[in-house]
């Protein structure tokens, strides 16, 4: 005889995923979401005011979370993680509805969707790989939506190359981060 | 400590993705050193996106560099010896359009402030500035 506790993990088992177990129950992930998405928004508030040596280079470690919940939750937490901490952060930096919140909720929902396409087309492809090509397509969103708003011919992309440059490291970063968490919680 | 972990780089296909972002990054830089070959004289459009937004029209290199008010405070269009632009300072909090330096090909916005620096590589204008 199977003890509710045992069913659930049965039937977590089956999904695709990363982890020891994953977390099984629809309290116990809209709890883990929820602390992602605190966790991710905090992190966007913290980061925003750092200095950068290049434009663009930033860790963008609040992605950590939008990762953390596509392997270890699902895509629609992943898409929820990046809709909320965006908003959040935004309320807290006074910034809500600007062309700035606009930059990075579009940054934000393309890098979730990105790498949850990547991760269906490609599903043995490396952390470094997803995380990469989220923080790449992040900043092409960005460029485009500056595009929209402001640039009036298309002379804006040509700093695609050095955004290029800059995405691979702060990818490779929250690739890392993102593995230690995976390893450090159960 | 759970050892179940997706590893960083898993196989071939990893190495095919970052080749081909790579490669997308040369082909980029070859536009981009492409495009910012020609006799460009300092000529910019500077449009300062506030209520009512703003244009002016430099037909080429200023020996002063000029402050603009846009929507966060002031910033400082500098025009270099070798006659490109950038942004010296502006009130922005992320200071993006500061760290993006130099250019004589592609433009410069500051996205909090609400301006944009565009180069202009044709030069026909012969006015020194114009403001609407």
């Amino acid at each position: 005889m199977m003890t509710e506790q045992q069913q659930l993990q049965q039937q977590a088992a089956g999904r695709p995923g990363y982890g020891g177990h994953l977390v099984a129950g629809t309290t116990g992930r809209l709890a883990l979401t929820a602390v992602l998405v605190a966790s991710a928004a905090a992190l966007q508030v913290v980061e925003s005011p750092l200095p950068r040596f290049l434009p663009w280079l930033k860790p963008g470690l609040a992605n950590v979370m939008t990762l953390y919940a596509l392997l270890r939750l699902s895509a629609s937490a992943a898409m929820s993680v990046a809709v909320l901490r965006t908003a959040i952060a935004a309320l807290f930096m006074g910034s809500l509805l600007s062309p700035v919140y606009l930059m990075s909720f579009a940054g934000a929902t393309s890098a979730a969707a990105s790498m949850t396409i990547l991760r269906r087309l490609f599903p043995a492809a490396g952390l470094a790989t997803l995380s990469v090509a989220g923080a790449l397509v992040n900043n092409f969103a960005q460029l485009a939506v500056v595009q929209f708003m402001f640039a009036s011919n298309m002379s804006i992309w040509l700093h695609l190359a050095l955004m290029i440059w800059v995405a691979l490291p702060s990818g490779l970063i929250v690739a890392k981060v993102t593995q230690e968490l995976l390893r450090r919680t159960p | 400590m759970n050892d179940n972990v997706p590893p960083l780089f898993a196989g071939k296909h990893d190495w095919q993705i970052l080749l081909a972002l790579l490669a997308v990054s040369l082909l980029a830089w070859a536009g981009h050193n492409y495009s910012s070959r020609g006799g460009f004289s300092g000529a910019c459009r500077v449009r300062i996106l506030t209520e009512p937004s703003q244009e002016m029209l430099f037909s080429g290199s200023q020996a002063q560099p000029v402050e603009v008010r846009g929507r966060t405070g002031p910033a400082v269009i500098e025009w270099g010896s070798d006659k490109k632009i950038r942004i010296r300072s502006s009130s922005c909090p992320c200071k993006t359009c500061v760290n993006m330096g130099w250019t004589d090909s592609s433009s410069l916005i500051c996205v909090p402030n609400g301006i944009v620096v565009e180069p202009i590589v044709d030069d026909g204008q012969q006015v020194d500035a114009v403001t609407r």
